[in-house]
């Protein structure tokens, strides 16, 4: 059963809605956050290695090379 | 296991063990001051050291909470079973402090044994129930003191 | 070792190499993210607007139903680290050193939320944001010990040596980890004492229990989501030269 009576006795918590709501966001926030970064990283990587191999292939129209080409050391910042 | 494996696992252990022991060790040397507050029984048995700011904890009296007319001052007393001492607080008490509930006083202990606080938290317990099974539990308190002779 | 008489089945020694994993874990990811935000959404209603109210603390307990969720991941990940950081230094296996780096932000972001919720649940509880008790002190301890393990991959452009100086680190963490289960039964504090207990039901209302169960299987869900995301991307970066990275990279998405 739903606990209160209006949807602005629910936002108010009882007085302790900024508390509750602020946890709340900031959790979701941090989750957020945390599901993002791996997924945006792979994404950087992925797209730069596409790029890369584009190129490769240009150069060498015949035969293909798989060698990396100048060794680059990249780092998330 | 490879002796080479077994070796590294052996060194993995040995860190284990030796940072256990020396955080033990440590915390051991450091219990006292680990503490939060000091308890009503230590304060009165003179460990508790007077005139520096210390902190007092305890359970509040029932019927001890006395405000002073036309101000923020409070006295209240706070036990823990053998002991109780006095505190003396002005200002404004958390929601959750009353009687039968833990508090905690930061504050200077006085000559006359009287503690005067500058703050005071309240200290929960980890027990949580809706407020109709609070209400419930005490009515059939109540009714099983009334059966009482 | 074990190739005439194989102790393990095949798929232990698959998950052991970076690729198999990469490819073993790559169907699990949709159903732990679905299980994940179903958990996290169903408990967070429920906790929010169908728990009974506490009769004391009135409606700021429910900062418990993510509070003590977060704290038990951050602790548990902590484990998860360590055995990490433990399995690749004795068996110098490259994928324990990933998992093992990709744990720490995890865990240091988890931590930060449990000390930021209790924060927020202290200011209309004890009548304080912060308190130097043994439980907060110790729980901030380990929000530096997770911060020490990230700066430690970092400090180090030996991707090797980075590996062990921060499982070094993560193992003499451990000791912390007990003192911050038992620092309220050893010490005097603020926090209250714990409400699920291995050994003893729950000292609360089943009604205010159960949305917590189910918050904490979602975020033991979003953790091991997290995780493999982590050390997936990991796997990727530093197999970015092999075959089957760079074919994936094309286009030929495995």
């Amino acid at each position: 059963m739903f606990q209160f009576d209006s949807l602005s006795a629910f936002i108010a918590m009882g007085g302790h809605g900024p508390y509750i709501w602020l946890s709340y966001l900031a959790t979701a926030l941090v989750l957020l956050w945390l599901v993002a970064t791996p997924l945006l990283r792979t994404n950087r990587l992925m797209s730069a290695l596409k790029r890369q191999q584009t190129l490769q292939h240009r150069e060498s129209g015949k035969y293909q090379d798989i060698s990396p080409g100048p060794r680059t050391e990249e780092r998330s910042p | 296991m490879h002796p080479l494996r077994r070796q590294r696992l052996i060194a993995v252990i040995f860190i284990v063990i030796v940072a256990t022991v020396a955080v033990a060790l440590v915390t051991y040397a450091l219990r006292q001051n680990i503490n939060l507050f000091f308890a009503p029984s230590q304060v009165v048995a003179g460990d508790a050291p007077a005139g520096t700011r210390i902190r007092v904890g305890g359970m509040v009296v029932e019927d001890s909470i006395v405000r002073a007319p036309g101000g923020l001052q409070t006295t209240f007393r706070v036990t823990d079973g053998p002991s109780e001492v006095i505190v003396t607080y002005t200002g404004i008490l958390p929601d959750l402090f009353g009687e039968n509930e833990a508090a905690v006083a930061t504050g200077q202990l006085e000559p006359d044994g009287t503690f005067t606080a500058t703050e005071v938290l309240a200290k929960h317990d980890e027990n949580y129930m809706p407020p109709e099974v609070t209400d419930a539990m005490n009515k059939a308190m109540e009714k099983a003191h009334e059966a009482r002779p | 070792m074990a190739r005439t008489r194989p102790l393990l089945p095949e798929w232990f020694h698959r998950l052991g190499s970076p690729k198999g994993f990469y490819q073993m874990t790559s169907s699990w990811m949709p159903w732990l993210a679905v299980t994940a935000a179903v958990l996290l959404l169903v408990g967070t209603v429920w906790g929010l607007g169908f728990a009974p109210q506490d009769a004391k603390q009135g409606n700021s307990f429910r900062i418990i139903y993510i509070h003590v969720p977060a704290a038990f991941l951050a602790l548990a990940g902590y484990y998860v680290m360590a055995a990490a950081g433990a399995i690749g230094l004795v068996w110098k296996m490259k994928l324990a050193h990933m998992v093992m780096k990709a744990a720490a932000p995890l865990g240091a972001a988890l931590t930060l939320i449990s000390l930021v919720t209790g924060s927020l649940w202290g200011k209309p509880t004890w009548g304080t944001y912060w308190v130097w008790d043994a439980r907060i002190t110790s729980m901030l301890v380990l929000f530096f010990l997770y911060l020490g393990v990230i700066a430690l991959h970092y400090a180090y452009t030996n991707g090797e040596a980075a590996s062990k100086a921060s499982a070094v680190l993560a193992l003499v963490g451990t000791a912390n980890i007990p003192i911050i289960y038992k620092s309220v039964d050893w010490w005097y504090t603020l926090h209250q004492p714990a409400t699920i207990k291995l050994t003893q039901a729950p000292s609360m209302h089943p009604d205010m229990f159960y949305p917590l169960l189910v918050m904490i299987a979602g975020f033991y869900c979003f953790y091991a989501l997290v995780l493999l995301l982590n050390t997936r991307s990991e796997i990727l970066h530093r197999e970015r030269r092999t075959r089957w990275v760079l074919d994936m990279a094309e286009g030929g998405r495995s």
